[in-house]
């Protein structure tokens, strides 16, 4: 495993009566992308400024780098880049005279500025005045401010608002390519789960305050995956290609015939490809014409992570944390 | 360090780059040159009376009817004092040296005698008649200081007066005609002489008068001032030195003699008037640290490694900088403009002053700086309560506002707390503190006169205790909060 940037331990935070981080506890490892997932209104943009002391926190710990927020702030922000919400820039300077504003700070010569506005795309825009900068060029921006002194933990909070499609996927590759190649800790806030199947390694749900899990992509998406996947097969004649199948046993799935061309099955997905290899060939070799096997996703990965932080919620309501 | 000259110099760029505050340093500019001329102007207007259609010659026709028809006593020597100025265009405001010879011959001389008995006794000589009226105008000046040296000295000896006590009422005619200095030329010495007499008199009035008790203190201050004064204008008159400056006198004499005419009495009017010059620092102050929030640039800036304190510290560098930068080049503005107003004369003006009983002369730019300076403070006071206030509240309109308020209410809000309400205490608000330049020199018409008593040592203690309330607002605003 590769070495924690960032390490928050037991969070928890209050804004007046409000408990909105609920013993919150995680880690960002370096040479990874970590999503934190949630709603809105789950506390992933409170926790992301609590990491760059943006907030202040009633209990818990965070360490970046090591080096402890509240006892070495200086160090600890030393390793961090980040955008925070939107990137909301000086409007009346250039995007180069933002970008020297924060290289001035952190001690980060013109070379690089020009090197992190080549890795955006922005060497064409960069000497316009902010203001005229859509807010995908502002993003770009803010991600090459963010860029300025190689952080060891980039932390963007929802970056692919504002953004085209073909700048979203330039944005992964690059946030991936940051990650698995120079070893950097990216955490990246979303509440799109579909972006972070494509662009993070683990990823954190959050939901009420209260981190509900942390897991790698793929077992996520298993664990919110049903069990059986259902496929539509097309053929010319669906009530005497079903008789050919009688002696199929999908339990506990089942079958049933759609209209005059479709038969519907509900296979275990474990199971999946050994069953249509028989089913299909049970339906040619009976005479009938096979058009098509089409799988039809049964829940939505959006579906399944409503349905997790619902749950969520509702063990909560209960009194009850997980 | 290196992070900290980075911080300052960021907040330096984020300034210079923005509009707005070129705009405001253009206003303030223009601002500064417009009180130069408004003042060059009104100070100019003393040659004749015809504001707003009003002629002065026509309202003195309306009192010679008036005295006709009332006959009150003395009218018939009136009448023949107004004809006398209606005839020869004598004015009563622009400082004619006409019009004092011409009260003597048509009401009269009084002689201040000092004996000592009683403050501002006078004697009375009789008027010296329409042959003295026909001298002024022969504008036979010698001729005329002889007859009242004459008058003077014939009615003070009549009441029993000695010659020393005579020598000084003649001593201002036999002066000028000694040194050949006409009253008609209007040159500087005049005004030194009138001065000079005056001080004379009452440094001997007051010497011949023994005060105990409470009374003797002021007593001793009032001699000593007027020993001051009799000092510098008999330097003045040896030294030949045509103009001084001092703070509240500099354009005193305007009217009667063309030698105050120049940059001096404009700058004083400026530095009075420099609480105003705030404003305009108020408005960046106001702005520094609550446009970060308003615009969410705050948050690029705090997730840099830097501990909040040293962020708001250096927006505050900048702000004394920009005070600075403003004082300076309104500054200049001004003496250029009121220098080509009024033509770069009297350059080598003095200041001068009674040290150990000697005169000391400082040049006017040296002296007026000082005061610019300590004028200065009131800028800096007011624009850290903006500043602060600005940190605290996180909104600029409100920040700019209340310390706009403060600027032009302060003397409003001491005025009722001393003559309304009564109390005292207002002596240890900001508002009797803040202008140094009337603790100093007395209160003028832009600002707060001095309480009794109040010295420049509790007025800077009074300045830094509001600066450190202000300055803890700031920080308090700018680290302990969240964003």
């Amino acid at each position: 495993m590769n070495q924690a940037v960032l390490q928050i331990r037991g969070l928890n935070k209050h804004f007046g009566n409000r408990h909105v981080l609920k013993n919150v506890s995680f880690e960002t490892y370096a040479g990874e992308v970590f999503g934190f997932l949630g709603p809105n209104g789950a506390g992933k943009t409170t926790t992301i400024k609590i990491a760059v002391g943006h907030l202040f926190y009633d209990e818990g710990e965070v360490l970046i780098n090591g080096f402890d927020l509240n006892k070495n702030f200086e160090r600890a922000l030393e390793s961090v880049g980040g955008i925070v919400e939107n990137p909301e820039l000086y409007g009346h300077m250039t995007g180069m005279q933002n970008l020297r504003q924060y290289a001035r700070i952190r001690g980060v010569g013109q070379e690089r500025i020009d090197e992190v506005v080549r890795l955006v795309g922005m060497e064409n825009r960069v000497k316009e005045k902010l203001k005229r900068y859509s807010l995908g060029m502002r993003q770009r921006i803010g991600l090459a401010m963010a860029l300025l002194n190689r952080p060891k933990l980039l932390i963007l909070d929802e970056p692919t608002n504002g953004l085209d499609p073909a700048g979203i996927r330039e944005l992964r590759d690059i946030l991936k390519k940051l990650a698995h190649e120079e070893k950097v800790g990216v955490m990246v806030s979303s509440h799109l789960m579909s972006e972070m199947e494509l662009m993070c390694d683990r990823v954190g749900i959050i939901s009420n305050g209260v981190l509900i899990d942390v897991k790698t992509v793929e077992d996520l998406i298993a664990s919110v995956r049903s069990p059986f996947m259902t496929y539509r097969i097309k053929t010319d004649n669906a009530q005497a290609a079903m008789e050919t199948l009688h002696d199929i046993n999908l339990t506990p799935g089942n079958k049933t015939v759609v209209g005059t061309d479709i038969i519907e099955l509900k296979i275990e997905a474990e199971r999946a490809e050994e069953f249509i290899k028989a089913i299909t060939q049970r339906i040619v070799m009976g005479g009938y014409v096979l058009f098509s096997v089409t799988p039809v996703e049964e829940m939505s990965l959006e579906d399944a992570f409503i349905e997790l932080t619902k749950k969520a919620g509702h063990y909560i309501e209960g009194g009850q944390i997980i | 360090m290196m992070k900290f000259i980075a911080l300052v110099k960021n907040e330096a760029i984020k300034l210079l780059t923005k509009v707005s505050s070129k705009i405001v340093l253009s206003l303030a500019i223009v601002v500064s040159m417009g009180v130069c001329l408004i003042f060059f102007i009104s100070l100019n207007m003393n040659d004749s009376w015809r504001w707003g259609g009003w002629d002065e010659f026509e309202w003195l026709e309306e009192r010679i009817t008036e005295a006709q028809r009332h006959k009150y006593e003395g009218w018939e020597q009136e009448v023949a004092m107004l004809r006398f100025q209606i005839e020869h265009r004598i004015s009563s405001y622009g400082g004619d040296w006409r019009l004092g010879y011409a009260q003597m011959a048509f009401y009269g001389n009084w002689v201040r005698y000092p004996d000592g008995t009683r403050y501002g006794d006078y004697l009375e000589v009789p008027p010296f008649g329409e042959g003295f009226a026909q001298l002024i105008v022969e504008r036979n000046w010698r001729e005329m200081h002889e007859i009242i040296i004459r008058s003077n000295a014939e009615a003070l000896a009549n009441k029993g007066h000695d010659s020393e006590i005579i020598e000084m009422a003649n001593w201002q005619y036999q002066y000028m005609l000694d040194n050949d200095i006409s009253p008609m030329e209007q040159t500087w010495q005049h005004g030194v002489i009138h001065s000079l007499d005056w001080s004379r008199y009452e440094v001997s009035f007051l010497e011949s008068v023994a005060v105990r008790g409470d009374g003797a203190d002021e007593h001793n201050k009032d001699l000593q001032n007027a020993k001051d004064s009799a000092a510098i204008a008999q330097y003045r008159l040896d030294n030949n030195v045509s103009r001084t400056v001092a703070y509240g006198h500099t354009m005193s004499n305007w009217s009667s003699t063309d030698d105050s005419n120049d940059v001096w009495s404009l700058l004083e009017a400026y530095i009075m008037l420099m609480p105003f010059m705030s404003v305009f620092v108020i408005i960046i102050a106001g702005g520094l640290v609550s446009s970060e929030f308003s615009k969410g640039t705050i948050k690029f800036l705090l997730i840099n490694p830097v501990k909040r304190w040293k962020i708001i510290t250096s927006k505050y560098a900048v702000l004394l900088a920009t005070g600075g930068v403003f004082m300076v080049v309104t500054l200049i503005s001004f003496l250029l403009f009121g220098g080509i107003l009024t033509g770069f004369n009297n350059m080598s003006a003095m200041y001068l002053d009674v040290v150990n009983g000697a005169v000391t002369g400082t040049p006017a730019l040296v002296y007026f700086m000082g005061l610019w300076v300590l004028s200065g403070i009131n800028i800096l006071v007011m624009s850290t309560l903006a500043f602060a206030l600005s940190s605290l509240t996180r909104n600029s309109g409100l920040a700019i506002a209340i310390s706009i308020a403060a600027v032009i209410g302060g003397g409003i809000i001491d005025n009722i707390l001393r003559w309304t309400a009564g109390v005292d205490w207002g002596r240890y608000l900001l508002f009797a503190n803040v202008d140094l330049v009337s603790v100093l020199h007395g209160g003028n018409m832009a600002t707060v006169a001095p309480y009794p008593g109040q010295t420049l040592l509790f007025t800077i203690g009074v300045i830094a205790v509001h600066m450190v309330i202000f300055g803890l607002m700031a920080w308090d605003g700018f680290t302990r909060k969240e964003i």
